[in-house]
């Protein structure tokens, strides 16, 4: 049996941020990084599946006093610790009211269990293309604070993602919070297709903001998921975006023709790339006339 | 069910660790390999079976406990993320003798068939009463605990019944969907 089994798995539990990150750096030298262990939402998953290449985790369980729960800064940024669980944040009422798309994301998560224990962090650094609390963090353009033994670095959500379940995070590195800055409720739109509406991975979604002015879209940021190999901008379909002022035929066939440009999803086990992609369409125009000023 | 776990090599295992958490009300102090599920722990050195494993991977909410107040699937969470924290199975959910709230709902309106989600059921509707959350919030808060038996009619009244009773008397109205036993 090649599975690493649940007792040879071996696992740090520093008491604090500094000691976490001199642990990282050292087995960073060593050449036998440690992986972070948050929620265990996805981690698990993996390990019951017998699916593990990790011996050596670090445990930031014991880390909460410096990672967990969010705060809001001044301006009305909204700084997630990496340790903030969605059903802690979905306690929130202000996050509800600044920030609908992502308490709808978060909302949508798994179920109730899965709430109580996943974090935004670990969504981000999972990678799935079919993640839901990514995407939304994306369209509103959220930061990720990394921080090592050495060095602190601020990488925009949209320079995250190097490839197919990889990111730019360094293995001595941990996310250490999320920083989302503010935007107008009105212009925000989640909303994901599965199988049912909880314990469903998505098999296509959107989180969208449309920006009116004077009866037309100014500006547009749409974020994909489940359509291809990361969660990404659909840049055409944003740029096709700006100048519409409500959804007739030619604008809607101008609008397909520019997602077409961008996102080709493909068949897998969840669903059918035509279907994928017909309702994307569907669902950039219910942004459409969902956010109309 | 998902049995890697099992395949355990004894030349391949790590040290046992110290982990310390209050457990039904009482402070146990355990040395265990750090990344066993809590699951098994409860199950197998703890010698309390009501947490149940219906798929080892977060979907089912068979083996739902609650950890510092919330509803957590025990089947994710590997034992040394415990250490401090309050946990209570549905064994302790109430004294020996007496039923908690839910309990008596579920026996009085028909709750279980098999019994195998029961007790998860039991603890997530036992956290929504904590909660004060109402009959309306049922589907949505329960939507993480799958039963392949009842339907989900005779849980949904059954939760019903104990969440409209803030008084801790469970409804004793017998609804037509459940036979309803009055011996409760
Ligand atoms: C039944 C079930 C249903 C689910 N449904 C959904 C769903 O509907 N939508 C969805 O998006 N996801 C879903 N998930 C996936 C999962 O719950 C989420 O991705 C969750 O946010 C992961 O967070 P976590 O804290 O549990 O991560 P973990 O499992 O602890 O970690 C995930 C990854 O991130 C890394 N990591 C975590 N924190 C840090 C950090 N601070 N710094 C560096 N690396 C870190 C870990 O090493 C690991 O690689 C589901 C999972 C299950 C089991
Ligand atoms: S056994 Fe844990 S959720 Fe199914
Ligand atoms: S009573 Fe059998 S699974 Fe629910």
């Amino acid at each position: 049996m090649s599975a690493i089994a649940h007792s040879a798995v071996a696992v740090t539990r520093p008491t604090a941020l500094s000691a976490a990150l001199a642990q990282l750096a050292d087995a960073h030298v060593r050449g036998a990084p440690l992986r972070a262990l948050a929620g265990c939402t996805d981690v698990l998953v993996e390990a019951n599946h017998g699916g593990l290449k990790h011996r050596s985790f670090i445990d930031l369980s014991g880390l909460k006093s410096e990672l967990g729960g969010h705060s809001w800064l001044p301006d009305g940024t909204l700084r997630i610790g990496a340790l903030c669980t969605y059903s802690a944040l979905l306690a929130d009422p202000r996050a509800h009211e600044a920030f609908p798309m992502l308490t709808q994301a978060a909302g949508l998560v798994g179920a109730t269990q899965i709430q109580a224990r996943g974090t935004f962090a670990g969504n981000v650094e999972n990678a799935s293309p079919a993640a839901d609390a990514a995407p939304a963090l994306l369209a509103l353009d959220a930061v990720v604070h990394l921080q090592s033994a050495s060095s602190a670095r601020t990488v925009p959500l949209s320079q995250y993602y190097t490839g197919y379940r990889a990111t730019a995070r360094r293995p001595d590195e941990l996310i250490v919070a999320l920083e989302v800055p503010p935007a107008p409720a009105g212009e925000q739109f989640f909303r994901k297709v599965g199988t049912r509406a909880f314990q469903a991975i998505t098999k296509v979604g959107i989180s969208a903001r449309l920006r009116w002015h004077e009866g037309a879209i100014v500006d547009a940021r749409v974020v994909a998921t489940s359509m291809a190999a990361t969660i990404c901008r659909a840049t055409h379909l944003e740029n096709a975006l700006r100048g519409v002022r409500g959804v007739d035929g030619a604008t809607s066939q101008a609008l397909r023709r520019a997602q077409d440009a961008d996102l080709r999803p493909i068949d897998d086990v969840r669903s059918q790339g035509d279907y994928r992609a017909e309702v994307f369409h569907r669902m950039v125009l219910q942004a459409v006339r969902e956010t109309r000023a | 069910m998902t049995v890697s776990h099992a395949h355990t090599h004894l030349a391949d295992a790590v040290p046992s660790q110290e982990v310390r958490f209050t457990l039904n009300g009482a402070p146990q102090k355990l040395s265990v390999r750090p990344f066993r599920r809590l699951l098994d722990v409860l199950r197998t050195d703890l010698d309390l079976p009501g947490t149940k494993e219906g798929c080892g991977e977060g979907e089912c909410g068979a083996c739902s406990v609650l950890i510092d107040g919330e509803p957590i699937n025990a089947c994710l969470v590997p034992v040394i993320q415990c250490e401090g924290t309050t946990i209570v199975t549905v064994e302790g959910l109430a004294g020996h003798d007496a039923l908690h709230p839910v309990q008596q709902a579920f026996m009085q309106h028909g709750g279980a068939q098999c019994g195998i989600c029961t007790p998860g059921m039991v603890v997530t509707a036992a956290w929504m009463r904590d909660q004060k959350l109402g009959p309306e919030a049922i589907r949505e808060k329960l939507a993480g605990n799958i039963c392949r038996c009842t339907g989900y009619s005779a849980i949904v009244n059954s939760v019903a019944a104990a969440l409209g009773t803030p008084d801790g008397t469970p409804d004793s109205t017998p609804d037509g969907a459940a036979p309803g036993g009055s011996d409760a």
